[in-house]
């Protein structure tokens, strides 16, 4: 019924998605060029001229304007996630974001509805560990509007008791619905948990239901002030916008806004690291959940963050071993040996730290040996082919086939306003700056085998931290 | 990038498959939405307690589409948009689940997936990894797929691969190998897809909903595990030879090329092809009109899914046919009855059950039209005992717009959030491609997609509640007129008392039989 995040590449159930799919920037191609050479070779990537603006109150504007285009991306992207969830109250962030939609000073409740999806447009946003964003589309002569409407609730949210509690409920619900009941959501949901070191990023983004029950206004005023504020945010548009007018609303709109005096707590506090859990053995944990049709597994290692040098290679890595029908864990596990259902490989980079997870959903008995053996064999599997690309030959061939999966994926999300407002967001907060997404595509296409080997050696050479086994309950 | 782990947690429903129009070249589709936002512009920019008043309108043009044909009746079709060297490959058949063999479901669909699972190349056989690498190669990830009155593959590479591209998908569909090996490998994928389906109550929710309203027949046939079991090569190359022809197949390329570039391309990989057998004389598929399949009173069911944290309610009833053959051209005003109703954030169903009163994660509905009938149906996930309320609240708002007409300016904006959202779609080449090939399949004249723009911002209030009162309105499941059928599946017994001494046929996935004519397992 609904879409989700991101299209599921191979598990039935991942809501995640394999290596790259939405993250990079790619400028135009020179079409003369493009035609008169094989893609595999390297192009030159001409960089997409992001205007950048910082207002006196601290918030940060980006703009690409994009004359032809009938509507205008206007996104906002604050420095605040699960990470910052207040003790007690795991989950706060993304019940926070929902409560973003609810009543400010001059705003009704879901007055954002009507201002995009009424006039044509529409809206989302989405919480993480290290950030919140809100998403909205808009025909583009509506452009002003949304700036009036993001300014007023970054400055002047005003959340009752019957808006908490109701969105509280859909915020249950959908943990209910997307961890609950999907067969696979529960162990989707443990991976932080087991995969990262950090204390703020083991929590799951969706909490705990008894911490959702205790949050109380007053929480939700101290979110509020403490992280929704102009220092704390980036401000981006994309579209048929003219550069001056744009800059001219902004102020209008945004200028007003007051940065508390006290300074934002931009990021998560370097201290924190030194809470990080001390590295264990490697472990294996079985979890059980009620309803499991295939047992499965997920191998976790730690990994660099986002913005570290070793980020676009690891990538390559885990595009060779799952991107498409063609990738080594696909072509041996589920194709050659038929041991697997689906499979996958992706990092999951985050600004302090990092992991690399590979899972494996066990293909159906059929004669096969029973589900403990099948996921030991399966494990074994893995690792042999994570072996091989570590130590064994890797094609040129091979290298460039992912190379141009990675560049069309990435020329893909450039065909929307939206696609190319991620890519400048994730870059602007996560790699230093918008023009990061085009730099890290290019080193993206520089990636040798010997940097791929070497990555691996560095990161995946020894057995995974965690193996999560994941299968069906005994029945009572 | 690493889907966020909470990505799009304010989930929208897609319009995907109800889409279908598009505006013409004027500010149709913006230029609407203004009666909507009036109300809140009439004061100067400078006042903060108000939204700054709308810009002018910007003319959208939506991009011309250009049909051709070969001499062998092979359908081109043409989207050209320049920009990014992309371009969105779709060859497209008018074909697909309705011309199963009698008693063989599921001979299409195993069809369609095998075509990219091996096929004849330059005079030599490749297998599915060879293939799999030389898509691959060219950037592009291969969807094959097949549906009722449907069957295709697509692809969206950048510009200087789409010969190569093309090259690939043609000789899938015209000499797929179809080979034992590969059918027993994708047999056993679809089993295990099967086992999955089987532990999901929105999944089993949706199959049984569908066995409920069109009975064993017509678009009611599934293609279960045990028709799965049964499926064997021969069935499959005879469905290749005698359904994969050019006069029933259309290519549609869409973004970085222009028509004449595309003819080219089609002349050269697709003119010489013939089809390998003498056409089938149509078997009409025997058409069960929705909710009058006699067996499957009453027209409530309670499928019982022990553990299962969340029940999936599913509510269906009858909608407009398709507009070939729907004689009154009902087509626009069901798809903007749906808007209304629930086919996205702010419609009905979601105002009722999830945004004031936090019953749901979503509650959505969309309308499908199909040659045999159309088909309005609504969904959500709800805990147990929610489950009955969910389904009132949804009963409830059908029946209210059968009996009152909406107010003007809710159907301004749910018709602009319409069309808005198809605008959105054709934003990147592969939902143009999409876009333009479903009103090919449909039959449906792509110089009249303007106008089905206008047809549908033209749709009054009146004949939003007459369209409600003809196709939906039922007063009660048990007693009522045979519309409306419902199933909830999930852990019905943890639901409390609510499902008491509601009428309704109770059974367990243990009894539940889909392949049976009346859904029951032999004792």
């Amino acid at each position: 019924m609904f879409p989700p995040p991101c299209s599921a590449p191979t598990g039935p159930c991942w809501g995640r998605r394999h290596a790259l799919c939405g993250l990079a920037a790619l400028p135009l191609w020179p079409l003369a060029q493009a035609q008169a050479e094989p893609p595999a070779a390297a192009l030159a990537l001409p960089a997409l001229a992001w205007l950048s603006q910082r207002l006196d109150n601290g918030l940060q504007v980006l703009s690409l304007p994009q004359r032809g285009s009938s509507s205008v991306a206007v996104q906002v992207w604050y420095r605040v996630g699960s990470r910052d969830d207040p003790p007690g109250r795991s989950g706060f962030a993304h019940l926070f974001e929902h409560l973003m939609f609810k009543g400010t000073r001059h705003m009704g409740d879901e007055m954002f509805d009507r201002l995009t999806e009424d006039v044509g447009g529409q809206n989302n946003a989405y919480t993480t560990e290290d950030m919140t964003v809100f998403q909205n589309e808009v025909p583009a002569h509506h452009l002003e509007r949304l700036l009036w409407a993001e300014a007023e609730r970054m400055a002047h949210l005003r959340v009752d008791q019957a808006s908490l509690d109701s969105e509280r409920q859909v915020v249950i619900e959908e943990m209910r619905e997307r961890v609950l009941a999907d067969p696979y959501g529960r162990l989707f949901n443990a991976l932080p948990q087991h995969g990262f070191s950090l204390p703020a990023y083991r929590r799951p983004v969706i909490g705990l239901q008894q911490d959702l029950e205790a949050a109380t206004l007053s929480d939700v005023q101290r979110f509020h002030a403490r992280h929704y504020r102009p220092d704390n945010a980036l401000l981006l548009v994309v579209g048929d916008v003219d550069a001056a007018q744009l800059r001219q609303w902004v102020l209008r709109w945004f200028g007003p806004l007051r940065a508390p005096a006290r300074p934002a707590e931009l990021g998560l506090a370097a201290a924190t690291d030194r809470q990080a859990s001390a590295p264990t053995a490697p472990q294996r944990i079985t979890l059980t959940a009620p309803q499991v049709p295939l047992p499965a597994l997920a191998l976790m290692w730690p990994a660099p963050p986002a913005s570290h040098d070793d980020a676009p290679a690891l990538e390559v890595a885990a595009a060779l071993l799952s991107l498409g029908d063609a990738s080594r864990l696909n072509e041996a596990l589920v194709y050659r040996d038929q041991i697997a259902q689906s499979v996958g490989c992706w990092t999951e980079l985050l600004a302090r730290q990092g992991m690399l997870v590979a899972h494996a959903v066990a293909v159906g008995g059929r004669g096969r040996p029973g589900a403990q053996s099948a996921l030991g064999q399966l494990e074994a599997a893995l690792l042999q082919q994570v072996r091989q690309l570590r130590q064994g030959p890797v094609t040129t061939a091979e290298l460039a086939r992912v190379r141009t999966q990675l560049l069309t994926a990435a020329l893909l999300a450039r065909q929307t306003a939206h696609g190319m407002a991620q890519a400048a967001g994730r870059a602007a907060l996560l790699l230093g700056g918008a023009d990061q997404a085009d730099a890290y595509l290019a080193r993206l296409q520089a990636v040798d085998a010997a940097q791929v080997q070497r990555v691996l050696q560095r990161y995946m050479a020894g057995p995974p931290a965690v193996s999560l086994y994941y299968r069906q309950q005994a029945s009572a | 990038m690493n889907g966020p782990a909470w990505a799009g947690l304010r989930r929208r429903h897609l319009l995907g498959a109800a889409a279908g129009a598009i505006g013409p070249a004027r500010p149709l589709v913006w230029a609407a939405t203004e009666a909507a936002t009036k109300a809140a512009t009439d004061t100067k920019s400078d006042d903060s307690s108000q939204p700054p008043a709308p810009q002018p309108v910007q003319p959208w043009r939506p991009p011309p589409v250009f049909e051709q044909r070969l001499a062998n009746g092979l359908t081109v079709l043409t989207v050209p948009r320049p920009g990014l060297p992309l371009v969105s490959a779709q060859l497209l058949l008018r074909v697909g689940a309705e011309a199963d063999p009698s008693g063989q479901p599921g001979v299409a669909a195993m069809t369609a997936t095998l075509l990219a699972k091996g096929a004849r190349r330059q005079g030599q056989d490749l297998g599915a990894v060879a293939l799999a690498r030389q898509v691959e190669a060219l950037g592009g990830t291969l969807d094959s797929g097949s549906g009722w009155h449907r069957s295709s593959l697509a692809i969206t590479v950048t510009t200087p691969q789409l010969p190569a591209a093309l090259a690939l998908l043609c000789d899938m569909l015209r000499q797929p190998l179809l080979s034992a090996p590969e059918l027993d490998r994708a047999r056993a994928q679809a089993l295990d897809q099967w086992a999955l389906t089987m532990a999901s109550a929105e999944e089993l929710a949706g199959l049984l909903l569908r066995r409920v309203v069109w009975g064993p027949s017509g678009y009611g046939r599934l293609a279960t595990a045990a028709a799965l079991r049964r499926l064997t090569r021969r069935p499959l190359q005879q469905f290749h030879a005698r359904h994969y022809r050019p006069e029933q197949s259309a290519l549609v390329l869409a973004g970085d090329i222009t028509p004449r570039t595309a003819l080219r391309l089609a002349h050269g990989m697709l003119g010489d092809w013939r089809a390998a057998a003498a056409p089938t004389p149509a078997v009409p598929m025997p058409a069960l009109p929705p909710a009058h399949a006699p067996s499957l009173a009453p027209a409530l069911w309670l499928l019982h899914l022990p553990g299962n944290s969340q029940c999936a309610v599913t509510l269906a009833a009858p909608s407009a046919g398709d507009p070939s053959t729907d004689p009154d051209d009902a087509w626009p005003v069901g798809l903007v009855s749906n808007a209304v109703l629930g086919g996205g954030y702010s419609a009905r169903l979601n105002q009722a059950i999830r945004i004031r009163r936090g019953l749901s994660y979503g509650a959505f509905s969309s309308v499908q039209s199909l040659p045999l009938g159309g088909l309005f149906s609504a969904s959500a996930m709800t805990r147990p005992a929610s489950a009955a309320q969910v389904l009132q609240l949804m009963r409830d708002e059908l029946n209210r717009l059968a009996s009152s007409a909406p107010p003007a300016a809710e159907l301004a904006a749910r018709q602009a959030s319409l069309l808005g959202s198809l605008a959105r779609r054709l934003d990147t080449s592969s939902g143009l491609a999409g876009w333009v090939g479903e009103q090919w399949l449909r039959a449906r004249p792509l110089h009249q997609l303007a106008e089905q723009a206008e047809r549908i911002l033209a749709v009054s209030p009146a004949q939003v509640q007459g369209f409600a009162a003809r196709h939906w309105a039922d007063e009660g499941l048990d007693a009522g007129t045979g519309r409306q059928r419902a199933v909830v599946a999930g852990d019905i017994l943890g639901g409390g008392t609510a499902w008491d001494t509601v009428a309704a046929r109770r059974l367990s996935l243990a009894e539940l039989d889909l392949n049976r004519l009346g859904l029951v397992a032999a004792r």
